[in-house]
């Protein structure tokens, strides 16, 4: 048997008992919270949980983690980071790149492991690709997305790259607070100075509500997070490129209303009655009052609140774990029968027929 | 706990040629509310035009009433006093007869009362209009702003000392709380409404605003109360007769004992 078979041969096996490496390469937000990084962390424990050989691949060792907001039951999973050089792959092993990470994939593109893209947000596809290049330059066939809106976008710009779409879950405490809401209005937007915007502007023009407090999202722990979000009345939402839109997901599993201006592509979920949608965003602050106003009265309608439980559904652990669990074990049969017909094709006639 | 273990109290003084509208509408509030009080106390003074009026007068279907005449001093204060006395539920509230209950106020009590048990008095978020019912402002919604008051939705006795915008009517009492720091006190003539809210927050009383509409507070009606010593030549209270009274309600807030008082210029 040659080197090569043998090699394919170790790789086979390891691929029938898990024990595959699947890295996450995960991005170091120094200790600030973020949707993408969560689900990163959410998926890679699922697949331990499911026995696969799964960890988070950081770039530096110095990277932060996500200790000090995402919780203890997951700073206690496997991790690793490149520039140790933990990232030793085989031809069993599994790369999950973000999307931002267009250079990772001119490093690594030599290395003889899977090389997947897990897009979360298909705005940051181009940014740190070379014009005219794209994941198949660089070995890349499969992509992993979280919104059937953001496959459709990524066929467009990669038609070759084959693009499964996986849920996310939103964590169990994202709930309502036991104690009636408050007038707080939690707000959420991509750009800090559309927040002061959206604040400064709402008290000019609705100089009644000026005892009404708004709650910056920011620089919080994902349970204060979750705390403040359950105990406010509505929640504004502004993130024009937003690929899946955690934020308004989160704030329908706590029971409090959206008010957001339409994302460019607009999510699966997002429905005409599941929150209060604006295309202008300068119409946010007017929809804000109006809706204050029905709030204070008791009279915002319960279709909306019964709307946004609907569509929570979708968004749970059990459905996340099944589709990832589900993904990576479709996709260990594909590669061991891939790798199977390798080795057939290595082997003298008779030998493995 | 529900609505029902409330007596709404609704203190009369006198009956103006458009008394019967405004009373209408003002009983016309709780029957419309999306849930009732227990009982309704209509205090007003002795007299025949009253006994008149009510013998003509038909409450609505559903809601049950007393009426009761009061043959002694018939100020806002001392028929709230009286009003009290006789309540026999838990919870009383106070509903001027020129101003309206919302729909909703009533059952959010029922809602806020069963996370906030240790709450004595339930403000209302009032909505004061002019006689038109156009929106003048908010009164007691202050203490949701952040940073305003010791803890948010609360009104302190620090906070109320340097804050007076909030006002009795409308706000859902437990009764023995009332008596046991002495209730309404009539002496105190321009700001018994602020004096009794120091007392209340002096004597550890919890104190909440509902954020939620409550109550329509007509403003400044002609004849009314605040409208006399504002407007009539007669009543016209001084800026530092004014200041006088406010001055008097923080230092006679530590006796819960009503104390005779002169005002002299």
């Amino acid at each position: 048997m040659d080197e090569q078979t043998k090699t394919l041969e170790a790789a086979l096996a390891k691929l029938k008992n898990k024990d595959g490496k699947i890295y996450f390469l995960t991005q170091d937000t120094e200790g600030r919270a973020a949707a993408s990084v969560s689900t990163n962390y959410q998926y890679v424990k699922h697949l331990v949980d499911a026995g696969f050989n799964a960890s988070i691949l950081y770039e530096k060792k110095t990277a932060k983690g996500v200790g000090e907001w995402l919780g203890s039951e997951f700073t206690d999973l496997p991790h690793g980071n490149i520039e140790s050089g933990e990232l030793k792959v085989g031809p069993a092993d599994i790369v999950m790149i973000p999307e931002l990470y267009g250079h990772v994939l001119e490093q690594i593109v030599q290395m003889p492991c899977q090389k997947i893209i897990l897009c979360q947000a298909y705005d940051y596809i181009l940014e740190t690709l070379k014009p005219g290049f794209s994941w198949p330059n660089y070995g890349v066939t499969r992509c992993m997305t979280t919104t059937k809106a953001q496959k459709e976008h990524i066929k467009t710009i990669c038609p070759t790259v084959e693009t499964t779409v996986v849920p996310i879950s939103i964590p169990k405490y994202f709930k309502p607070a036991v104690k009636p809401k408050k007038p707080l209005i939690a707000i959420h937007t991509r750009d800090q100075r559309d927040t002061l915007k959206i604040i400064k502007t709402f008290y000019l023009q609705n100089p009644q509500f000026k005892w009404i407090t708004f709650k910056d999202m920011r620089g919080m722990s994902r349970v204060d997070f979750a705390e403040a979000l359950g105990e406010s009345c509505v929640s504004i939402w502004v993130d024009r490129i937003s690929g899946l839109g955690t934020f308004p997901i989160e704030s329908m599993m706590c029971n409090t209303p959206v008010i957001g201006s339409l994302p460019i592509l607009k999510p699966d979920w997002l429905t005409n009655d599941n929150g209060i949608w604006t295309f202008d965003e300068s119409k946010i602050v007017e929809v804000l009052g109006n809706f204050l106003k029905n709030w204070l009265e008791d009279s915002v309608p319960v279709a909306l609140y019964e709307k946004m439980a609907e569509t929570t559904e979708q968004f749970s652990e059990e459905k996340e774990r099944d589709g990832i669990v589900n993904y990576f074990t479709e996709l260990h049969k594909t590669l061991t029968e891939d790798m199977e017909n390798s080795i057939n094709k290595l082997s003298p006639m008779g030998v493995n027929s | 706990m529900n609505s029902k273990n409330i007596t709404i109290l609704v203190p009369l003084h006198e009956l103006s040629p458009i008394f019967s509208e405004w009373f209408n509408k003002c009983v016309k509030s709780i029957e419309q509310a999306n849930a009732k009080p227990g009982k309704i106390l209509f205090i007003c003074p002795k007299n025949n035009e009253f006994e008149d009026f009510f013998s003509k007068w038909e409450c609505p279907k559903g809601l049950d009433y007393s009426i009761i005449y009061n043959d002694g001093k018939t100020d806002f204060c001392s028929q709230v006093n009286l009003g009290v006395e006789s309540t026999e539920t838990e919870y009383f509230s106070i509903l001027e007869h020129d101003d309206e209950y919302s729909n909703i106020w009533l059952s959010q009590f029922d809602e806020y009362v069963k996370h906030y048990e240790d709450v004595d008095i339930f403000f209302p978020l009032v909505v004061d209009t002019d006689e038109q019912g156009g929106f003048i402002g908010f009164t007691n919604e202050a203490v949701w702003a952040m940073g305003f008051s010791e803890e948010l939705g609360f009104l302190d006795n620090n906070t109320a000392l340097k804050y007076q915008n909030f006002q009795v009517s409308g706000m859902i009492m437990k009764k023995d709380k009332f008596e046991e720091i002495g209730g309404l006190k009539p002496s105190v003539k321009l700001t018994f409404n602020y004096e009794f809210l120091l007392r209340a927050t002096y004597n550890d009383s919890v104190i909440m605003t509902i954020p939620k509409v409550g109550y329509k507070h007509t403003n400044q009606r002609v004849n009314s109360l605040f409208w006399n010593y504002k407007n009539k030549t007669s009543e016209k209270l001084s800026q530092d007769e004014a200041k006088f009274w406010v001055e008097l309600a923080k230092k006679e807030y530590f006796f819960t004992t009503d104390r005779e008082v002169v005002y002299e210029n």
